[in-house]
């Protein structure tokens, strides 16, 4: 177990630990009869929106919530992938309360699936599910830059699987604007190492 | 070469990523759409007007508030196949413009595989179970409504299948009967795509075989009980079937022992459903 000075999230028993916690916390949610609306107005939406993020930074950095760098060693974590399967199905089915519902309680937006790597952001934009997509839009946490097995980002999938040609340009400006932010050059598929 | 709508979208955001992404190499603004029309020039000497190409792209609004694809001239799509497969950009491999078509080897091997040499008349045409069957169910916090469509049987029992998923919120789910198309399209929350194929074997049962038309990932359903069957020249009104994607994970740390298998049943018998003809 972590020392009291040492981050939960330092070591694989208190990373096993927060993964559980994370579980606890989603079950309870899901046991609610109903979901608190995120917030009716785009103000409000994004007050909520940012009391989470900063829940969230803080919780990070006590290491009681997961942040997207530990991802890679929960990869063949039990928990953590039905955890993720069940979010991502949500994301598929335009669940936005239940989406909204696991990343309020510190469930990874960017958690990719193991086989296809798609994220959430990827999957609701290929199913047109626009209520899931501004709800990862205004959470202000997810990344634009990440691709599916196929090396494909959301707005590419929005645009071929979701036929819609309004959600692929949101995304594509927002794709655009991250790797600017980042320095990346951005192009349709990733560059190949020569 | 004529392109199919498949191909055509493939190119549509081809164009749509250059347009998006691509930045002037001297002043570093970004592209616009004639931009565009010049690169296709240079690569292909044909000259595709930059508002044709947006339009291409991007789509018409119609008076309804939606938005219609424009497609264009022979020679255009042409060149802008060539820009878009052009190495030098990147943007799509021939392969991806090339056709998914399903495999029916695999479906004529199985069924001649399945074939009964002392019994090759069929006593079900499989014409009678081509059309729309639907399903809808509760899953989870969903209503989910698949619409499974049976297509171009041939005689030997191949069946082309297309199915449709659509989720619902519950309330609107429990409407759903009740709503007209346009309704249900409003209120709908997702929509996955499947394609694939049937075979149906001697003994009448449905092997279906589908995959997800984003991921590739495969679903299978199994007929598990037929209405007079032996007796049907008429129309099958509906299917049941086993649906089956991953098996079915146990939660706890103990092996597969009997003790465990009333709650396989139970998970397994969550997978059954009805479709009814509905076209």
């Amino acid at each position: 177990m972590p020392t009291f000075l040492e981050r939960q999230t330092a070591t694989p028993e208190g990373l096993a630990l927060a993964v559980a916690e994370l579980r606890a916390r989603i079950e309870e949610r899901r046991k609610a009869a109903w979901q608190p609306e995120l917030g009716e107005t785009v103000h409000e939406r994004q007050m909520h929106w940012t009391l989470i993020a900063d829940r969230r930074a803080s919780k990070i950095a006590q290491g009681e919530f997961i942040e997207d760098e530990l991802l890679p060693q929960l990869r063949d974590d039990k928990e953590m992938n039905r955890l993720g399967r069940e979010f991502l199905k949500a994301a598929e089915r335009g669940n936005a309360p239940a989406v909204g519902a696991y990343i309020e309680e510190g469930f990874p937006p960017n958690y990719q699936d193991r086989q296809t790597r798609e994220t959430a952001l990827h999957i609701s934009a290929a199913v047109k599910a626009r209520k899931v997509l501004r709800v990862l839009l205004d959470c202000g946490l997810c990344n634009f830059l990440l691709r599916d097995k196929g090396g494909r980002l959301a707005s590419e999938l929005a645009y071929l699987f979701g036929h819609d040609p309004a959600a692929a340009r949101l995304l594509g400006t927002k794709e655009r604007k991250q790797a600017e932010a980042q320095g990346i050059t951005l192009t349709r598929r990733p560059k190949m190492s020569p | 070469m004529r392109f199919s709508d498949w191909q055509l979208n493939r190119l549509r955001d081809a164009l749509r990523a250059y347009h998006k992404f691509g930045r002037d190499p001297v002043d570093g603004r970004h592209y616009n759409w004639k931009d565009v029309s010049e690169a296709i020039f240079l690569s292909a000497e044909v000259e595709v007007p930059p508002e044709r190409l947006r339009q291409f792209v991007e789509g018409v609004k119609t008076q309804s508030g939606g938005r219609r694809l424009l497609t264009m001239q022979d020679d255009r799509l042409e060149a802008i196949a060539k820009f878009a497969t052009d190495e030098d950009y990147g943007l799509i491999s021939e392969g991806e413009l090339r056709e998914h078509a399903p495999s029916w080897h695999a479906a004529q091997r199985l069924l001649e595989y399945l074939k009964l040499d002392f019994d090759t008349e069929r006593i079900l045409p499989p014409s009678t179970l081509e059309g729309t069957f639907r399903n809808g169910r509760i899953d989870e916090d969903n209503y989910v409504v698949r619409e499974l469509t049976l297509q171009r049987a041939s005689d030997d029992g191949l069946i082309q299948l297309v199915q449709i998923e659509d989720s619902y919120d519950l309330l609107d789910g429990m409407q759903f009967d009740d709503f007209t198309p346009a309704k249900r399209e409003e209120v709908r929350e997702s929509r996955v795509l499947y394609g694939g194929w049937a075979i149906l074997t001697p003994e009448g049962n449905l092997l279906m075989f589908l995959k997800k038309e984003r991921t590739g990932n495969n679903c299978y359903y199994l007929t598990i009980a037929a209405e007079n069957w032996h007796s049907l020249q008429a129309p099958a009104a509906a299917l049941a079937l086993l649906r089956h994607d991953y098996p079915i994970e146990t939660n706890e740390e103990e092996p597969l022992e009997p003790k465990r298998l009333p709650g396989i049943s139970e998970t397994i018998g969550n997978n059954i459903a009805l479709f009814r003809r509905v076209a």
